[in-house]
């Protein structure tokens, strides 16, 4: 695995940022992933399976999120993996929740000025 | 489970071989167990949607394909011995000669089947479009074989058909490359850069066919 960066680009892309608040309230397994980023985008962002895959391989590379196996849902009689947020992932994630919210506050600050 | 839901399923379990080993004995499992949920899923609503579940699939897996293998070889070229020695000797293993040999093969065939009319009818793109359409057949592209002016964008049928075809029978194709491993190995190995050159000129017609910064690039070029 390789090491966890200390400075992670942000922003975030919309896919990361997606996957990374589909697993913040609980592990997910990758169908669940799948479906929770369609429902969080209003059906906006779809993944096939290869890009989910790719993006989350990247992030278990990264240390974001950690894989893990459930033995309490199993599939096939193998315990089902399934991926959780890391501590640096959720800080990650806080950061560019944070920088976000500063964007919507700056954007309504100066269009209610503009509205005047 | 119908039978176009299991044949599907095969399908995409077979597809997955085109990943990169590594990748593979990581996620297929995953991957497979994913796309079958996906697939009953969709077949509730109707084979309809099960196709346009595969269809999607399948127009995402060249690219991501080819990302897992440039993230593979980058990881190899950043993996150094002991003796700081690149270990450039792996980068190129057989699926990767396989699924490069296929894109190569089908890029020259789209190629040929487009720019061949091209300059044979004068550079001129749209008779020579109305050519390649209509060798295609015209019952399947009436509207295009006929007039090409029509300013609609092209039906993703059309696209599949011009893109998505090729290139999935130049994967079957490129499996008989496979069995000629070392042969192709040498060869790839040697002319890569050649390789590249002319994969980039079989997609030149693509880009401008396709994708508004080809009509912007090429524009003063056409009709």
């Amino acid at each position: 695995m390789m090491e966890a960066q200390p400075n992670p680009p942000m922003p975030l892309t919309e896919a990361t940022f997606f996957i990374l608040l589909s697993l913040a309230p609980a592990p997910q397994h990758g169908y669940g992933i799948l479906k929770d980023v369609e429902a969080l985008s209003s059906g906006r962002v779809t993944f096939s399976t290869g890009t989910l895959y790719g993006a989350l391989k990247r992030l278990l590379e990264q240390g974001w999120i950690e894989r893990f196996d459930n033995p309490e849902a199993a599939e096939s009689g193998r315990p089902r993996k399934e991926y959780k947020l890391t501590d640096l992932g959720r800080r990650i994630l806080s950061a560019e929740a944070a920088r976000l919210e500063s964007l919507v506050q700056v954007s309504r600050l100066r269009l209610r000025g503009s509205e005047r | 489970m119908n039978n176009l839901t299991s044949y599907c399923i095969r399908l995409y379990s077979g597809l997955l071989r085109v990943y990169p080993a590594q990748f593979r004995r990581e996620f297929a499992d995953e991957m497979t167990a994913v796309f079958t949920l996906s697939a009953h899923e969709s077949s509730q609503h109707g084979d309809a949607a099960l196709i346009a579940l595969v269809l999607s699939e399948l127009r995402d897996l060249p690219f991501s394909v080819i990302r897992e293998y440039l993230r593979e070889r980058q990881q190899r070229v950043l993996a150094t011995d002991s003796g700081g020695i690149i270990m450039e000797s792996r980068l190129f293993g057989p699926l990767f000669q396989l699924f490069s040999a296929s894109l190569f093969i089908a890029f020259i065939a789209f190629a040929l089947l487009v720019v061949l009319p091209f300059f044979a009818l004068g550079l001129h793109v749209q008779p020579a479009l109305v050519v390649a359409f209509g060798a295609l057949g015209p019952e399947a592209f009436p509207l295009y074989s006929a007039n090409f002016m029509n300013p609609n964008p092209l039906p993703m049928l059309a696209i599949w058909v011009m893109l998505g075809a090729p290139i999935w029978g130049a994967i079957f194709g490129g499996s008989l490359l496979l069995m000629l491993g070392k042969f192709w190995g040498r060869l790839s190995y040697r002319y890569r850069l050649t390789g590249i050159l002319a994969v980039l000129a079989g997609a030149t017609p693509i880009l401008f066919l396709f994708l508004p910064i080809g009509r912007i690039l090429f524009g003063w070029w056409m009709d």
